[in-house]
C-alpha cells in the first residue's frame, strides 16, 4: 500500500514537473512569410508567395537546436492566385548569440543572432514531390518570436534529382504561442 | 543591364536632392519591403521595395525608392519613384521630442519612372495614390513597419488603371530617433 502510495506520489511529482516546465517555455506556434521563385526552365511557372506555418520547438537548445514546421504556401502564379504548395520540414537553428551587427534591425528589443538551415519535402499540385533546401543567414530571435530576412532556397525534384526553383523568402516571422 | 543601373542610381541621387529631402524635420531612414505592381508589364516572382524615407514636417514624409523585380530575374525590371505622404492619425514626428503617433495610417500620392512603356525607354511611366491602414512604430522607436498598402497606379503611357500594393515595408531610422537625444 505503501508503496503503490510513494510510486504514485513520484509520478504525479513528475506529471507536474513536466507540466509546469512546458507551460513556462512555450515550444509550439504559428509565422508566416513572403517571397518569390524562379523557375530554372519555364519562367512562366515562376510564382510569388505568402506562406503560413505551424511549428514546434520542443528542445530549445543554444546551439543546434532542431524545430519542425509544416508550411501551406499560397502563391500568384500566370495572374491567378492558388495554394501553390504544401511543405514540412526540419529548421536547425545554428547558434545564439546576442553579439551580433544587426540590432538596427529590430532596435526595440534586444535580439539574439539566430541563423538557420532548413530541410523540407514540398508537395505541389499535380503530384510532384520536391526537396527543399533553405538557408536563413540573416535570421533574429526575440524570447517568443524569430525574424528572417532575404532566406534563399532552391527546390530539388525527387523523381530526376535536378534543380526546380531557385528563390528568396523576403520576411519570415514566427511567433510561439503555445 | 548596367546602362540602366546607372541610369536608376543617377536618378535616385536626383531626386534625393529635391526640396522635402532638405526640409526641417530630421527624421531620416532607410526603407525595405515587399511590392507588387499588377500592371501588363508585371512577372509573376519577387519585387522587393528598398529606398529612403524622409521626413518634412511633422505630418509629411517623402519617400525616394526603387522597385526591382528579384525572382524570376534578378534587376529584371527596376523602378524608381518619389511619393509624398500624410500621417491620418497624427503626428509622425515632433522636434519637441513628443514620440508620435505609435500607430498611424498613410495615405501616399507617387510617380514612378521606368520602363512600363511601349519603348521600353527609361521614362516617367505612371503616377499612383496609395493608401497604408496600418503603421506600427515611428521614427523616434527607430522603427516602423508599413502594413498592407493598396492604391491604384495610372500607366500615363497605356492609360491604363491597375493595383499596387505592399504586404509590409519596414523602415529603419538612422536619425531623429530616441538615440540622437541621448547622444
Amino acid at each position: 500500500m505503501i508503496q503503490r502510495m510513494a510510486k504514485l506520489i513520484v509520478l504525479l511529482t513528475v506529471f507536474l514537473s513536466l507540466s509546469t516546465s512546458v507551460a513556462a517555455s512555450k515550444t509550439a506556434g504559428y509565422g508566416w512569410s513572403v517571397g518569390g521563385a524562379s523557375h530554372l526552365d519555364d519562367t512562366t511557372q515562376s510564382y510569388s508567395f505568402i506562406g503560413m506555418r505551424l511549428s514546434v520547438h520542443p528542445l530549445g537548445w543554444r546551439c543546434l537546436d532542431p524545430s519542425a514546421y509544416v508550411d501551406i504556401n499560397i502563391g500568384t502564379r500566370n495572374r491567378s492566385v492558388l495554394i501553390h504548395d504544401i511543405q514540412a520540414g526540419i529548421e536547425l537553428t545554428l547558434l545564439r548569440t546576442i553579439r551580433h551587427p544587426f540590432h538596427f534591425l529590430m532596435p526595440t528589443n534586444i535580439t539574439a543572432f539566430a541563423p538557420s538551415i532548413s530541410l523540407s519535402f514540398q508537395w505541389e499540385g499535380m503530384g510532384a514531390l520536391r526537396l527543399k533546401f533553405s538557408a536563413s543567414p540573416v535570421r533574429l530571435a526575440e524570447k517568443d518570436a524569430t525574424y528572417s530576412w532575404f532566406s534563399p532556397f532552391v527546390t530539388v525534384d525527387m523523381a530526376n534529382w535536378e534543380f526546380v526553383h531557385w528563390g528568396i523568402a523576403l520576411y519570415q516571422i514566427s511567433y510561439l504561442v503555445w | 543591364m548596367i546602362k540602366r543601373l546607372r541610369y536608376v542610381v543617377s536618378l535616385l541621387i536626383l531626386l534625393s536632392l529635391t526640396p522635402p529631402m532638405f526640409s526641417l524635420a530630421n527624421d531620416l531612414g532607410i526603407s525595405f519591403g515587399h511590392v507588387g505592381l499588377f500592371d501588363q508589364y508585371y512577372h509573376d516572382g519577387l519585387h522587393v521595395h528598398l529606398g529612403v524615407v524622409k521626413g518634412i514636417t511633422e505630418r509629411l514624409e517623402a519617400n525616394v525608392f526603387t522597385q526591382s523585380e528579384i525572382t524570376p530575374t534578378v534587376f529584371g525590371d527596376v523602378q524608381v519613384g518619389l511619393d509624398i505622404a500624410y500621417s491620418l492619425l497624427g503626428k509622425r514626428w515632433d522636434k519637441h521630442g513628443y514620440a508620435g503617433s505609435g500607430v498611424n495610417m498613410l495615405v501616399s500620392l507617387g510617380v514612378l519612372a521606368g520602363s512600363h512603356n511601349p519603348r521600353s525607354a527609361f521614362t516617367i511611366d505612371s503616377l499612383y495614390v496609395k493608401f497604408t491602414p496600418v503603421t506600427v512604430g515611428t521614427p523616434h522607436s527607430g522603427k516602423r513597419d508599413r502594413f498592407l498598402s493598396m492604391g491604384v497606379n495610372w500607366n500615363i503611357h497605356a492609360n491604363t488603371f491597375s493595383l499596387v500594393w505592399n504586404f509590409m515595408i519596414s523602415d529603419i531610422y538612422v536619425l531623429g530617433t530616441w538615440r540622437d537625444e541621448v547622444n
